[in-house]
């Protein structure tokens, strides 16, 4: 579940107050520069999850990370390393399907995260002596986040950055016209599981905070506000920037305040901008 | 026009789904010519171009591009699909965005698209006339304009042969006309070769310098007068047809007998 919050405090103090209260906490600094770094990061990639139509397939690969946290727990793994390489491996699946695999994407993908969570139930009740929080897995919590996370979140967001920045205008054009790239001699294949695989990452280092249930929220919300409302790609990844980092700061304090999983609440503060985006959008048309 | 072939092919064929697509067949494309393919839906004509851009690959058959196999020689080869409408309606991309697409390569891969890709897609968009619509979002434009963005896409990488897939599917004739004249023009102008697929009987038989009527197999491959003459349209399309012609030698369209069934193209 979420965190405590110090009964009482908010209301006799001021919001400033109350700010630095809250970011007295270590749990809480931890939380905010991962969910930072995580907003960015969920953010960069939904861009290509909303272009290429992929937000099933980061469904897919985010519910699929319980099974392999799970095999983690029950081997004596650290977790978010197995569900990395289980994630990674899925992924690459995913994309191997969606070429043509014998079975259609859909079911593929279908029939993958459903094994995976079942494995992942299996698991865990075999992993003897191995207590977790499920709640906290599945929806996110502020008080997971470690120093360790925080730092693994911030490698992979330079990781992730390096590859958008140097693939920018392939992953573009994979996601306008996948023939087209084909015929000017890019390896799509490459593209698409590179994409993929940056999916996979990034759904692994946000579980902690987000939760593998709602980590597949910030995968596709910030990319569709930002294409709502901004007219090129330029400004949908700024947007979808933004408003991920708005949500994710938001959604904490909420969660800090009122006890939430922080999950929860980061996509309802996301939901309420995606709302307000369309109305936006819809009276400007 | 030379007598140099720039494709190749021999006794290709190509299964697709456990249907077979193109049977057997063998043709040439020449330098510097403009070459028309015909033939029904379902008669190979896209899947043909694929194969040449490297996209499908054959069961059997040898097939050259530029003397290489196909997908070796994409440097040199321009194509405009039919249609990418069904993706693009609020892709957030600008027209010149799109056209910048065509200097893709491997070899500029971890690089930002320079000055020289800017000039180059402004040059190619000058060159069929839609410079002025360069910002605008690639899905505002009117099916003749995308059309001539993505021949645009497909000229600006400089290639020597263009292949273009029912390019005027869904654009309004009198933008048509406008279309074909201005494929001419560039043709002329950027001396390079054209293989175009079209349904439209009376627009490639009276621009093309060959003509391939191809319904899986290849029913006739030489001057468009020789369509005419031998009923040969008909036969591609596998069933009686007439032409409705204009004036002595224009024809308009193919029209199944009266009593026959069937569609016209």
């Amino acid at each position: 579940m979420g965190t405590m919050c110090p009964t009482g405090i908010f209301p006799s103090m001021g919001r400033a107050a109350a700010m630095i209260e809250m970011m007295s906490h270590g749990f809480m600094q931890r939380a905010l520069a991962a969910g930072l770094i995580i907003g960015a990061l969920c953010a960069m990639v939904s861009v290509f999850v909303v272009l290429k139509r992929l937000s099933f397939i980061g469904s897919g690969i985010s519910h699929s990370a319980f099974g392999g946290m799970a095999l983690g727990a029950l081997f004596g793994i650290n977790p978010t390393l197995s569900a990395m390489v289980y994630c990674v491996a899925v992924a690459l699946l995913i994309g191997w399907l969606s070429r043509g695999g014998g079975v259609s994407e859909d079911v593929g993908i279908g029939v993958v995260f459903a094994t995976s969570m079942a494995i992942g139930v299996v698991a865990l009740g075999y992993a003897e002596g191995y207590t977790v929080d499920l709640f906290s897995y599945l929806f996110g919590s502020i008080l997971a986040v470690s120093r360790a996370d925080v730092i693994l979140a911030g490698i992979t967001l330079a990781l992730v950055s390096a590859t958008v920045f140097l693939l920018f205008k392939e992953l573009l054009a994979y996601c306008f016209d996948e023939e087209w790239a084909r015929v000017r001699g890019i390896n799509t294949r490459l593209v698409q599981d590179t994409l993929l695989v940056l999916l996979a990452v990034t759904v692994v280092v946000s579980i902690k905070l987000l939760g593998i249930i709602l980590v597949a929220a910030l995968l596709v919300i910030p990319g569709a506000i930002g294409r709502g409302v901004a007219d090129n790609y330029r400004g949908q990844m700024a947007v979808s920037i933004m408003s991920a980092l708005v949500s994710v700061l938001a959604g904490l304090f909420i969660s800090y305040r009122f006890d939430v999983a922080s999950g929860a609440a980061v996509t309802l503060v996301a939901a309420l901008l995606f709302v307000l985006s369309v109305a936006w959008a819809r009276g400007r048309t | 026009m030379s007598d140099i072939n720039l494709v190749q092919v021999e006794g290709l064929t190509v299964i697709l789904g456990g249907r077979v697509a193109l049977d057997d067949i063998t043709l040439n494309i020449r330098a510097g010519s403009f070459t028309g393919i015909l033939g029904p839906n379902g008669a190979g004509k896209s899947t043909l171009l694929k194969v040449l851009l490297g996209l499908i690959h054959p069961q059997r058959g040898s097939v050259l591009v530029f003397g290489h196999k196909p997908g070796d020689s994409h440097g040199l080869i321009g194509y405009v699909p039919q249609s990418i409408s069904g993706l693009v309606g609020d892709f957030p991309v600008s027209a010149l965005d799109v056209v910048m697409m065509g200097r893709l390569g491997p070899d500029k891969i971890g690089r930002r698209y320079g000055n020289a890709d800017r000039a180059a897609s402004m040059e190619a968009m000058e060159a069929v006339g839609i410079e002025g619509k360069a910002q605008n979002r690639f899905g505002s434009l009117s099916g003749g304009e995308r059309q001539k963005a993505l021949i645009a896409r497909a000229l600006c990488a400089g290639p020597k042969l263009l292949l273009l897939d029912e390019p005027t599917t869904g654009v309004d004739p009198v933008a048509q006309d406008d279309f074909y004249a201005m494929l001419t023009r560039l043709k002329d102008a950027n001396k390079i070769t054209i293989a175009l697929v079209s349904h439209d009987v009376g627009v490639i038989t009276s621009m093309v310098d060959d003509l391939i009527c191809l319904n899986q197999k290849v029913f006739l491959h030489g001057p468009p007068e020789e369509a005419l003459k031998d009923g040969m349209i008909g036969k591609t399309y596998g069933s009686r047809t007439e032409i409705v012609m204009h004036g002595h030698d224009v024809p308009h369209r193919h029209l199944p007998i009266h009593g026959e069934g069937g569609g016209n193209d």
